[in-house]
């Protein structure tokens, strides 16, 4: 901040200059709050984005306090990670001694010619995961309960002697930050929810044309004679700005002013009136710029116009006579240190320190000032991040040795000579066991992992949807738009359009009846009694009550046959826009096939899987879809990329680049549920009769593998467990993704670790335990590295991004995630808060990330060290990341099983720790009765 | 009819009495069992409550009671354990009982793995039996137990997330109104006592049965008590000026808020109105205020809940809009009327707020059809109407001005008083 204050320290500035100041200062504001869209489209993003440009631990380090946030698991549960044998002390070591190289600790020397460095952090690190209160200090010293038993009573005296003679120099002392007054924070919510909401309300704020600063100073500035002192004062301030036509950013400055900030704290309390009520200002922050996100009818939202309301705000309710409630909450249980306590725990650690150098306590009696010094400096260098740093890198290391131990024993699978059916799946987490079922079904089947809009961006309206919605990863903006069309377009579909408008009218007419005064007396008088059978239905059995609404829907709402507007030459009467050209297929079809490395070998069915997720009652339900299609379902982009595989033009042009889809093959587009296990497969009325039986073998397939998928599913599930045959795993997966009372429909990407990208063959037979993404490449037929480069740039600020939201929420759900999901409120359609009224919940909420381990991403590239350079020097951004250590590389060579560690600058050969890998018949032996994790084991084929 | 009675109330009881005595032991259930023991009992309630239903039928809805003799006895006073399930009652038993019952299997779910889920579990049942305690009395004392268990279990739940400021801050708002507000009904049981000599039904109203009975009561005695089972149901249904406590409860779990302010609690002080219908038949003057307050909370609530751009305050001024009327509906005196439309607006409500969750999805859904049709938005015609009502008519300023203050302020100068009349007494106060 110093380059932004050094701008204000100039005795008041001119106006220019001044509103020069704030711009910048706000945009240095915008990297440090949360960057959620609306919840419509759910993207999980690295929550730190703004540290990006630090090493991880760093910016962990910063972010903590900048946020007062917590950013790695507590010393308990790493030492609790260590006894449960999760983190070996082997690991721990090695951690240590990663950690003295990187600082140039290491070596020899002895801290004050008592301790090596290493044994000094090994001391701390075990002292500080004993977590002995330091404000019980003096009450367990004055019983004499600590240092017995083994301690010599002298050494102890002698000890605090030493540490009460130190002095610590005083550290920063703690800013008192003011927090908002409670009625203004309230106001403010209800002032925002009221500008943004996309819906909910039945009233619109008026005058939301002006922006939101417009929209409020006309809100606020009517007078009344009932209102509350405050709000007349602050009803006098905003006719003030509105009569001197103050803009949002003179207003700022204004209130600045009025607030008698000093000019050298000016950015200061800036941003931390912007962290008051971070999600808030993220959203504004948010919506200004990407302008894409707002809704039709809301003009701009500006972060200044924001911090305008907010601090006239604060100005008017500044010294409001209803003193802020005495109320406190409890503060979890943080104990308040006192200095004899600090003492106390210092005069312990040179104990540790004394005892493990054997000194005596007449020795230690003696001890020169000047060695103390040393020694307690080296201890107080080694804080609390320090030391979370090596326990984290050690809890990642025995993952990552795992992983890479698996690879390297594990004998690369043969190619199937004639496969019968090949399925293309997203690169999901989740469809890592879906894959490993289907080949364990049938050894015949071959699986690949693409990002799931399968190259095909475009901007989509299905049957039933009201407008077009973009269907590609969100860096993306789709040029092409596909629509589905019936293809008989009069007669029954057109009935059935119209009927459904009325039944959606008719529904929403209740919905918004049941809350108005006279309407939604009769409406409760007449419907409120029936409510009671869908309420109990729904409650009681939902999986029942669900088949019976779908039989229904189908009875009534058959859809009628469609299809997809894809090849732009059979629409002749559309623009440019709709549909693809031939060229325009055949890149689309031969980037996906020939970078996941098939170019031949085609077998008679290739089946595409885009996925989705069912769940009811969920705000969040966007965030259980397929990222690679912008939080939407995949379905319609495997459907288009079978119809455009299937076309002769786009075939014969393909066979021209050296991929040849044989005749005699068929693609098909399909959607896996990720919540119910469903599985849809589009168009096969289109299916040649050669293909009849070949589909309906894939069919049993399916119905096989995702029953087994369910089962292996439910391991992890409260209540799951208890199931036992396919057959009831697969209903209490339905059951769940259709209960109003499912916090947990799945669990998403928890527990996600690592992302392969490789051929198969190398994973093939491997369980994984849904941990891994999995990309197929094969750098076999990729000299260039170009597919190489394609892929990782697609997968990887993907996969990292995922990653690293489930790590913060993880760490800290209540500031990085949305804490637990039950008093969640649904906000103007767009976010949540808790309850009656809160600051904008981000991030995870505690049901989904309540499994997950909390590590860096681990990548491992199957590829040649001249491939894995060359693609990165073309990628800017993630050779940065990886620089800084955001996620981990290992490269696996694909001649054998040699695996090097790459930091973006050098490779260097891994040390591979090996581990045995146990061999099991089958994935559900790998996993039956285990309900936490399990370690890769081989899954040998039947034969 | 005893056996039906006994089991409504004393499942609840001895689930409580169970998970109390575990707790009290260092040995708390784990999740599954409390869950089970909870809907064990919510079982039984339902069933009794059918039970109920069916005897009541049977008995074409002439009151039965069933007395259990005296708790204690003072003098003259005795504290009676009588017990009438009646027409109103009865219909009421069953509904709460069934709403109950679903409240607890949603939460089995969605509690999971939530710490506190003893403490929830706790709270729900003494809410239930509160509630049957509530609707079973047959004299006012044991209504007054109910009403206290109500609210009690209300305010802890809307703290259930104590370690968040904000909870516990609204729940001791929503405290302190129930506080004040029960005040009236405590100097209405008084006076009840006091005017009747009784404080069953039978003896206080007379002869009859609901809502036919008559009050033997003078007309200002009849007005008097009224007004204040007036103030209590006003404040145990949110009603004008109080209705800012129920948003603000809505700090819980989303089912504890269906069952509190979409369902029972928030209605319990209509039912308390229509246990009163033969004071309110006798006062004209009380008449008028339940109109006056039920008109006033309906059209304030109504406009309200359009500026509201979130799901579960709407649901709340949604529910007392309603409530609003259901009010006028007693003081025109259509006490069937009154009752079928309250069963309906619980029913409604419990639904919505259940499913609070699913507003994005339903919009989506609409969108997908209607295009841009689906947005019902309007622009208000005046924005003078939307300011007052999103500030909900200043209601709150109002009180604060009127009552608050005043009451803090002479609570300062007896601080004051006392301060200085320490000083005097006992010389300069020692620093602490």
């Amino acid at each position: 901040m110093s380059h932004t204050s050094a701008a204000r320290t100039g005795h008041l500035g001119s106006e220019e200059r001044d509103e020069a100041w704030l711009e910048e200062t706000l945009d240095h504001i915008a990297h440090l709050l949360p960057d959620q869209r609306p919840l419509e489209v759910f993207v999980h993003h690295n929550t730190l984005h703004g540290f990006e440009d630090r090493d991880f631990h760093l910016a962990l380090r910063d972010a903590a306090r900048i946020y007062g946030a917590t950013t790695y698991q507590s010393e308990r549960e790493f030492h609790a990670a260590l006894t449960s044998g999760r983190i070996r002390r082997g690991d721990l070591e090695a951690a240590v001694d990663a950690y003295l190289e990187a600082t140039g600790l290491g070596g020899k020397r002895r801290i004050a010619e008592l301790i090596s460095w290493r044994d000094l952090l090994l001391i701390e690190l075990d002292f500080h995961a004993k977590k002995i209160a330091v404000a019980s200090l003096p009450w367990a010293v004055s019983e004499g309960v600590l240092p017995r038993p083994r301690t010599d009573h002298m050494l102890w005296e002698a000890c605090i002697q030493l540490a009460r003679a130190i002095e610590e120099p005083p550290g920063e002392p703690a800013r008192d930050e003011p927090n908002d007054h409670p009625l203004m924070q309230s106001l403010l919510i209800r002032l925002c929810a009221a500008y943004l909401d996309r819906g909910m309300a039945a009233w619109q704020m008026p005058k939301r044309e002006l922006g939101f600063f417009g929209a409020a100073t006309e809100l606020l500035r009517h007078r009344s004679i009932f209102a509350s002192v405050a709000l007349k004062r602050a009803a006098e301030l905003f006719e003030r700005v509105a009569v001197e036509r103050r803009s949002a950013s003179q207003t700022v400055l204004f209130a600045l002013d009025s607030l008698r900030v000093a000019r050298a704290e000016a950015s200061h309390v800036l941003e931390r009136q912007c962290l008051q009520l971070a999600g808030w200002a993220g959203m504004f922050n948010r919506l200004e710029k990407n302008p894409t996100e707002l809704p039709p009818e809301l003009p701009s939202a500006r972060l200044v116009d924001y911090l305008a309301v907010r601090l006239l705000l604060a100005l008017a309710y500044s010294d409001d006579d209803i003193a802020a409630a005495t109320l406190d909450a409890p503060r979890g249980d943080e104990v308040p240190t006192t200095s004899e306590g600090i003492m106390l725990q210092r005069a312990l650690r040179l104990l540790f320190v004394l005892q493990h150098a054997g000194v005596s306590s007449g020795a230690a009696a003696t001890l020169s000032r000047e060695r103390c010094f040393e020694l307690l400096a080296a201890v107080t260098r080694i804080d609390a991040f320090a030391r979370a740093e090596i326990w984290q890198e050690a809890y990642e290391r025995r993952y990552r040795d795992t992983i890479a131990s698996a690879l390297a024993q594990h004998r690369p699978q043969p190619v199937v000579e004639t496969p019968v059916v090949q399925v293309i799946t997203c690169i999901d987490d989740r469809e890592e066991s879906f894959r490993r079922h289907l080949e364990e079904t049938d050894a015949r089947v071959e699986t690949f992992g693409a990002a799931g809009f399968f190259g095909v961006a475009m901007s989509y309206r299905g049957l039933d949807d009201g407008g077009f919605a973009p269907l590609c990863p969100v860096v993306l903006a789709p040029a092409h738009r596909v629509e589905e069309r019936p293809i008989e377009a009069h007669g029954f579909a057109a009935i059935r359009a119209r009927w459904r408008r009325r039944f959606a009218h008719l529904e929403k007419h209740s919905s918004a009846s049941s809350r108005s005064l006279v309407r939604g007396s009769f409406f409760t008088f007449l419907l409120g009694i029936a409510t009671a059978f869908p309420l109990l239905a729904r409650i009681l059995s939902p999986r029942l009550s669900h088949r019976v609404s779908l039989q229904l829907r189908r009875l009534f709402f058959q859809p009628p046959q469609t299809k997809l507007t894809v090849a732009r030459d059979e629409h002749p009467e559309s623009d440019q826009t709709l549909g693809f050209s031939v060229a325009e297929m055949t890149e689309r079809v031969y980037v996906v096939l020939a970078g996941a490395g098939l170019k031949d070998r085609f077998a008679p069915l290739v089946i595409l899987l885009g996925h989705g997720s069912t769940s009811a009652n969920n705000p969040h339900r966007s965030a259980y879809e397929c990222g690679a299609c912008g939080g939407r379902r995949g379905g319609p982009n495997a459907r288009s990329f079978a119809a455009m595989a299937n076309d002769p033009k786009v075939r014969q042009e393909l066979t021209g680049r050296g991929v040849r889809i044989p005749d005699a093959t068929w693609f098909i587009g399909g959607e896996h549920d990720t919540t119910n296990e469903e599985i849809e497969l589009f168009d096969l009325e289109l299916v040649p009769p050669s293909h009849r039986a070949a589909l309906a073998e894939a069919a049993r397939l399916f119905d096989e593998a995702r029953a087994k998928n369910a089962h292996e599913r439910i391991r992890r599930f409260p209540f799951g467990s208890r199931r036992r045959t396919l057959a009831q795993a697969l209903a209490h997966v339905e059951a769940r993704s259709v209960n109003l009372a499912e916090a947990r429909p799945e669990y998403n990407h928890a527990t996600n670790a690592s992302c392969i990208i490789g051929r198969r063959s190398r994973t093939r037979g491997l369980f994984l335990d849904r941990r891994s993404f999995l990309v197929s490449y094969d750098a076999t037929i990729d000299p260039d590295a170009e597919h190489l480069t394609r892929q990782l740039g697609a997968v990887l600020p993907v996969v990292v991004g995922i990653n690293l939201e489930y790590y913060f929420s993880t760490v800290d759900n209540e500031r990085f995630g949305c804490g637990t999901k039950l008093p969640h409120n649904l906000t103007g359609l767009f976010a949540v808060m808790n309850g009656h009224g809160s600051d904008l919940r981000t991030g995870l909420w505690r049901q989904t990330v309540e499994i997950h381990e909390p590590m860096r991403l681990l990548v491992v590239v199957e590829a040649s060290a001249a491939q894995l350079e060359r693609a990165f020097s073309q990628l800017p951004l993630a050779r940065g990341w990886l620089e800084r250590a955001w996620f981990f590389l290992l490269r696996l060579d694909p001649q054998g099983g040699q695996i090097d560690r790459y930091d973006g600058k050098t490779l260097r050969p891994y040390d591979v720790r090996r581990e045995p890998l146990a061999v099991v018949a089958t994935s559900l032996d790998a996993c039956c009765g285990e309900r936490d994790f399990v370690t890769p084991k081989v899954i040998e084929a039947k034969r | 009819m005893s056996a039906c009675l006994a089991v409504l109330l004393l499942s609840p009881l001895c689930a409580i009495a169970l998970v109390l005595a575990a707790l009290v032991v260092n040995r708390p259930f784990g999740e599954v069992t409390l869950q089970r023991i909870t809907g064990a009992a919510m079982s039984l309630c339902v069933l009794a409550s059918v039970g109920l239903l069916g005897l009541s039928v049977a008995a074409r809805g002439h009151p039965m009671s069933a007395d259990f003799g005296d708790l204690i006895r003072v003098g003259d006073y005795a504290f009676r354990l009588l017990f009438v399930v009646d027409a109103l009652a009865v219909g009421w038993i069953f509904f709460s009982a069934l709403i109950l019952g679903v409240v607890a299997r949603f939460s089995a779910t969605y509690m999971y793995r939530e710490s506190g889920a003893a403490r929830f579990s706790v709270c729900f049942l003494i809410f239930a039996f509160g509630s049957f305690v509530l609707e079973t009395s047959g004299n006012i004392d044991l209504l007054f137990v109910g009403w206290e268990l109500v609210g009690l279990s209300s305010v802890l739940l809307v703290a259930f997330f104590w370690r968040r400021p904000m909870p516990v801050r609204r729940a001791m708002y929503v405290f302190i109104v129930y506080r004040i507000c029960d005040m009236g009904l405590l100097a209405g049981v008084v006076m009840l006592h006091h005017y009747a000599h009784a404080s069953d039904w039978q003896h206080a109203f007379g002869p009859g049965e609901w809502p036919l009975w008559t009050a033997h009561l003078e007309s200002s005695q009849a007005s008097l008590l009224g007004g204040l089972f007036l103030i209590a149901a006003i404040g145990k249904s949110a009603m004008f000026p109080v209705t800012m406590w129920l948003p603000r409860a809505m700090e819980g779990p989303t089912p504890s808020s269906a069952l509190f302010y979409g369902a029972i609690s928030v209605h319990t002080g209509v039912f308390l109105l229509l246990r009163m219908a033969p004071l309110l038949d006798e006062s004209l003057l009380v008449r008028m205020c339940v109109l006056a307050v039920g008109a006033i909370t309906a059209i304030t609530a109504s406009l309200t809940v359009r500026t509201q751009a979130d799901a579960k305050n709407a649901l709340a001024f949604a529910t007392v809009g309603q409530v609003g009327i259901v009010f006028i509906e007693i003081a025109l005196q259509l006490y069937v009327v009154a009752l079928v439309h309250m069963l309906a607006n619980v029913t409604l409500r419990t639904f919505q707020f259940l499913r609070a969750g699913s507003g994005l999805t339903d919009h989506l859904a609409r969108r997908a059809t209607l295009g841009e049709d689906a947005g019902h938005a309007s622009v208000p015609r005046s924005s003078y109407l939307y300011m007052l009502a999103f500030h909900g008519f200043f209601v709150e300023a109002l009180l604060h001005r009127v009552f608050l203050r005043p009451v803090a302020r002479t609570a300062r100068l007896l601080i004051t008083l006392e301060d200085e009349l320490e000083r005097i007494l006992f010389g300069e106060r020692r620093p602490q």
